[in-house]
């Protein structure tokens, strides 16, 4: 009750006011970003504290609002929709491990010598040290995490403190470009696209990010960041906007489109890249971006977070409240929902198509301009990841809503920060963490496979189509 | 009679609802029983029930003197049950026989006394075909032919006995498909083998062996073939018998996808027929049928009945049920609160028993004093779907404060004429006027903002975003205006407080405005659309079909709304296939046939053979009273 008395007070305030509030709410941000992102990344390797943190004041809201009882539902509530996708996870991992112990040739090894004993040692040692490996990468080791802050706070020593939240830094870092291009095609799903063009938009905003990054050194960085950060997204967009117009006027496809713009988009850059913008002979990379055009690191190596995560963050809450709570975003949501029905209420379909693919290849547009201006600060030759292609399933994980799309995304940075340092400690290739990824997917598309496994409670078939309401008589 | 059918204290509960409350009937043989009830009163759910694709909670179901269990629609079939749903389950893209024998296919193959035969009297031939052309191979001394006729008989008593080995161990085994590739692979080979022994020829092993798989391989499609072709050959005989035993003409060979609605019922009827249900199960079969098509229906079901079927007919139509059941049982919450014969009972009777409270079934309208043109259709022309004209040239005109209704049976026009009007689909020539502006070929905005609200047909494809929310489906058209919006951003405050006021002024039954419209009943959708339009100021309001799918009390209600609104000053045109409703609504009537309105009535003027000659597409004359007399 507190709380909602709180935002109908804001919510009365005028226009002005709140938009005032709203600025010095981002100029706190800025000023504690250092101190937050700190906060942030002990909370992710200290995990099992923050959660304890978390029950603790969700206990102390309980008492306001109906003690025991209202937190046990609230939280049956929360929980019972991640019982799956926690599950996936765990089989995921599972799948992994079997996989990891059966490509061991010193496993087999031992087993054709009859040494079973042996061989069983050896597969658990080298799943110890694999998913050891995935742990410390992607969340760090808690013992040096907690050891860093002690040095800090004795003796000044910073630097341990930052190595030992290296983990969690990765993991971030790996999970911006999937959040935006997440956000880009989960955006062309709510108005019924298929943005399978993900991948070339990255491509176009990181080239064009990349470009205004080195090509305007006079500039203060206050202009050039978010200058580059524009272009970089615009690029994209109109790219994008391509397939959109097609289909508004002709009808055509936008996967088949967006496909094959993927495609001119790679040969397009890779032309670029050895040719014209290339910075030494058959090298295919081009300049390095002016520090001015850097996107800032908080903290310091080898912590390489960026402000990219911030502004994943800020597109995600944006593109929430563009969908949720303006009319464009009703607009593209009916549209999605029933063209039909959107042209009867006098919504004009075609353009909606054209805005939306706009948007959303402006959001991948800047998952390439984040890795571009936050990591690489230059473009090179093969800078393709399948973050394009990743981003469909992080999609569809996450249910088209921003939320959901975040929370996929940082599984997925965890995932792959994990598996670096799994190959470069463990000797364990990357492919393995690319099962587990795909077999996460997979199970929670499917979840009736994981419902079968662990035998949990299926909602009858017969439920889904109940008529709610009734008529007249008694 | 002992009843075929007995139902004992069926309960059916779903979360949060009771579906069926210790319903008990029977159904004895030779008659039709209606259901009668409002939409949710639980007549699907228990017929759902009999053909097993619910399961009670609790309750009996006994058929001709038996417990019966059913699991699944196939026990049902097997127990003589047959359902014709109300949304028909054919595929457009195969013929009439394929759609009836989809499902009982035979899955005797590769064994059916038919094939074997012809296959055994294929391999005799080729055989003795193949004895007379190699002489040298066979020894003996009787004459050629005679040794040919016993090589041919050897090979097809081979055959036979190996289809008889192969279909005996998929009997055994349950593997039919299965073993017949290794079986007549390896019985082909050790033949082939022995043959070729026999001729001193062991150097040809090999490729006889690779003869006989190829053998093997290639028989199994060509017998597939066959035997699809004799089925169909023999399901298409049968289609034709059962159609002419029952007095319902179709075509095996055509497409159902471009059969009337009519005929395809009949398919589906024909479906159960060739399964051989006794018990026929036909739900709101006449939702979707012209006058013309329900006569026939119900003679179609009289015939069934004289030839020892029994039919369930499951309505919420109080004249059809009245002229056509032998008995009535009314379902009211869940309950059976009441059963009567027609002789007994009367409309009105039935109507307060489905509803609860009298019901006015005839709208209360007084005399209507019109004004000045609000719509003004010259000439109009247009194209539809498939690009065949649908409009050719509609002259009509709409006043304010009357009712125009536009009759006539679907598919000659009228849906493509409501779209055109609404601006959903071009006019390729004519003009369209509004209050004296010309809105021809005008986008939907431009006419909506003009006062013009529209019921569409389909509710679910153009008036209704299914999974939204009920309070965004009622600010589907306005939206973007205050109070809704403050420029970009949508105020929600305003938002729910419209929906909370207009949910219970429109008699909306839900629990909530948040409720996705999906899961509210045809009659409190169509009142979410009403509300919509019927919550702004409005000058003509065209109605299409409005109370298809509704029950009685919706359609009552709907009713009354388009009444009022007529004497509150707006033009009204309604356009069905419900001729009561025209002509219980409506002041003037204009009648539609191929794609032009052949003739325009006053509605006190008119009687319904007049209308329906009208409607088969007579012509207008002035008789000889100076009336205008429809002539056929």
């Amino acid at each position: 009750m507190a709380k909602q008395r709180l935002s109908q007070r804001i919510a009365a305030l005028p226009l002005w006011t709140r938009l005032v509030l709203l600025a010095a709410l981002i100029i706190l941000v800025v000023l504690l970003s250092k101190w937050l992102v700190l906060l942030l990344l002990i909370g992710l390797g200290l995990w099992p504290l923050t959660w304890l943190v978390g029950l603790g004041v969700l206990a102390l809201i309980s008492t306001r609002r109906g003690g025991w009882p209202w937190l046990k539902a609230w939280l049956v509530g929360r929980l019972r929709g991640l019982v799956v996708p926690a599950l996936a996870v765990v089989t995921a991992l599972i799948i992994g491990a079997i996989v990891i112990m059966v490509t061991d040739p010193e496993v087999y090894a031992a087993l054709s010598e009859g040494r079973i004993g042996a061989a069983i040692r050896v597969s658990l040692a080298d799943l110890g040290q694999a998913y050891g490996a995935l742990y410390v990468g992607a969340l760090g080791n808690p013992l040096n995490i907690l050891a860093g802050i002690g040095q800090w706070l004795t003796g000044g020593e910073i630097q341990p403190l930052w190595s030992s939240l290296r983990g969690p830094s990765d993991s971030l870092v790996q999970s911006v470009p999937y959040i935006f291009a997440g956000l880009a095609v989960a955006l062309g799903f709510r108005a019924g696209l298929f943005n399978i063009g993900a991948e070339g938009q990255i491509g176009i905003g990181w080239l064009a990010a990349v470009v205004v990054g080195f090509s305007l050194p006079g500039l203060p960085a206050v202009i050039l960041l978010p200058l580059a950060i524009l272009v970089g997204a615009a690029a994209a967009g109109l790219w994008s906007a391509i397939a959109g117009f097609l289909k508004a006027r002709t009808g055509a496809h936008e996967v088949i489109t967006t496909i094959m713009l993927n495609y001119v988009s790679f040969r397009l850059s890779a032309w670029i890249l050895c040719g014209p913008l290339e910075v030494t002979q058959g090298t295919c990379r081009t300049r390095e971006i002016v520090p001015a055009a850097y996107l800032p690191r908080f903290l310091s190596h080898p912590v390489t977070l960026h402000w990219g995560f911030f502004l994943a963050l800020l597109a995600a809450v944006a593109m929430g409240w563009y969908l949720f709570r303006t009319t464009w975003g009703f607009e593209l949501r009916t549209v999605g929902a029933n063209p039909n029905a959107a042209h009867y209420g006098g919504i004009k379909v075609g353009r909606t198509y054209v805005v939306t693919m706009f948007l959303s290849g402006c959001l991948a547009g800047l998952a390439g301009v984040s890795q571009g201006l936050g990591i690489t600060h230059n473009i090179a030759l093969g800078f393709q990841s399948g973050y394009g292609f990743d981003s469909i399933a992080l999609a569809l994980l996450g249910k088209s809503h921003p939320a959901g799309v975040v929370a996929a995304s940082i599984l997925f940075g965890v995932l792959r920060a994990g598996a670096s340092r799994m190959q470069s400690v463990a000797g364990i290739p990357t492919e393995i963490v690319q099962i587990v990824q795909s077999m996460v997917i997979i199970f929670i598309a499917a979840p009736a496979i994981i419902q079968t496994l662990y035998r949990l409670r299926q909602a009858r078939r017969e439920e889904a189509d109940i008529v709610f309401s009734r008529e007249a008589g008694a | 009679m002992a009843p075929i059918l007995e139902v004992r204290n069926v309960t059916k509960r779903f979360p949060g609802v009771l579906a069926n409350d210790r319903i008990s009937f029977h159904l004895n043989p030779g008659e039709i029983l209606a259901f009668l009830g409002e939409n949710g009163a639980g007549k699907t759910t228990l017929m759902n029930i009999l053909y097993g694709l619910y399961a009670p909670d609790e309750g009996e179901i006994w058929v001709r003197g038996a417990p019966a269990v059913i699991h699944e629609p196939k026990d049902a079939i097997e127990l003589g049950i047959g359902m014709v749903h109300q949304h028909f389950q054919l595929v457009p893209v195969f013929t009439v026989a394929e759609n009836i024998v989809m499902g009982t296919e035979s899955v005797r193959f590769p064994f059916s006394w038919k094939t074997l035969g012809l296959a055994a009297g294929a391999a005799a031939a080729l055989f003795f075909v193949g004895g007379l052309l190699n002489q040298g191979a066979l020894a003996g001394d009787l004459p050629l032919v005679v040794r040919s006729l016993l090589v041919g008989l050897a090979g097809g008593a081979a055959v036979a006995a190996l289809y008889g080995l192969v279909n005996l161990l998929g009997y055994l085994t349950r593997f039919r498909f299965r073993v017949y590739l290794p079986v007549v692979a390896a019985a082909s080979a050790v033949s082939f083998v022995a043959l070729a022994l026999f001729a001193h020829t062991p150097e040809r092993i090999p490729l006889l062996i690779a003869l006989a798989l190829l053998f093997a391989a290639a028989s199994y499609p060509a017998l597939k073939v066959i035997s699809t072709a004799l089925d169909r050959h023999m399901a298409a005989r049968r289609i034709r018998a059962l159609s002419s035993q029952y007095g319902l003409a179709v075509e095996p060979d055509a497409l159902v996808g471009n059969l009337p609605v009519g005929v395809q019922q009949r398919v589906e009827i024909l479906k159960t027929l060739y399964r051989q249900a006794e018990i026929l199960i036909l739900d709101e079969p006449t939702a979707v049928l012209t006058p013309q098509e329900t006569d026939e229906l119900f003679g179609i079901m009289r015939s069934l009945v004289a030839q020892g079927k029994s039919i369930i007919f499951i309505s919420h139509k109080l004249k059809e049920v009245m002229t056509v059941a032998d008995r009535i049982i009314v379902l009211r919450n869940a309950r059976v609160v009441g059963e009567t014969r027609p002789a007994e009972t009367s409309e009105e009777q039935l109507a307060e028993m489905m509803v609860g409270r009298e019901v006015a079934l005839v709208v209360d309208k007084g005399v209507a004093s019109p004004g000045e043109v609000v719509l003004e259709v010259r000439g109009l022309t247009a194209v539809d779907r498939r690009h065949q004209p649908a409009l050719r040239g509609v002259d009509l005109f709409v006043r304010a404060g009357e009712v125009l209704g536009v009759a006539g049976v679907q598919g000659n026009g009228q849906t493509e004429l409501v779209e055109v009007l609404t601006g959903l689909r071009p006019a390729t020539g004519g003009s369209v006027r509004i209050l004296g502006q010309e809105v021809t070929n005008a986008p939907p905005r431009r006419i909506t903002e003009l006062g013009v609200a529209h019921i569409p047909e389909d509710r679910q494809r153009d008036g209704l975003v299914l999974p939204f929310p009920i309070y965004d489906n009622l600010r589907l058209c306005t939206y973007r205006q205050p109070p809704f919006a403050r420029g970009v951003i949508t105020n929600f405050d305003e938002v729910y407080r419209y929906a909370d006021r207009v949910v219970r002024e429109f008699d909306v039954r839900t629990p909530s405005i948040a409720l996705p419209v999906q899961n509210l009943s045809g009659g409190n959708q169509q009142k979410v659309i009403v509300a919509r339009e019927f919550s702004r100021p409005i000058r003509l309001l065209i109605a299409a079909q409005p109370t298809r799918g509704l029950d009685v009390g919706s359609i009552e209600y709907i009713h009354r709304r388009l009444v009022q609104k007529r004497d509150e000053g707006c033009a009204v045109l309604l356009v069905s296939a419900e001729l009561d409703e025209i002509m219980a609504l409506s002041d003037r009537i204009a009648v539609m046939y191929g794609g032009r309105i052949v003739g325009t009535v006053d509605a006190d003027k008119v009687t319904r053979e007049e209308l329906g000659l009208l409607m088969a597409g007579a012509q207008l004359q002035r008789g000889s009273t100076g009336q205008e007399v429809a002539v056929g």
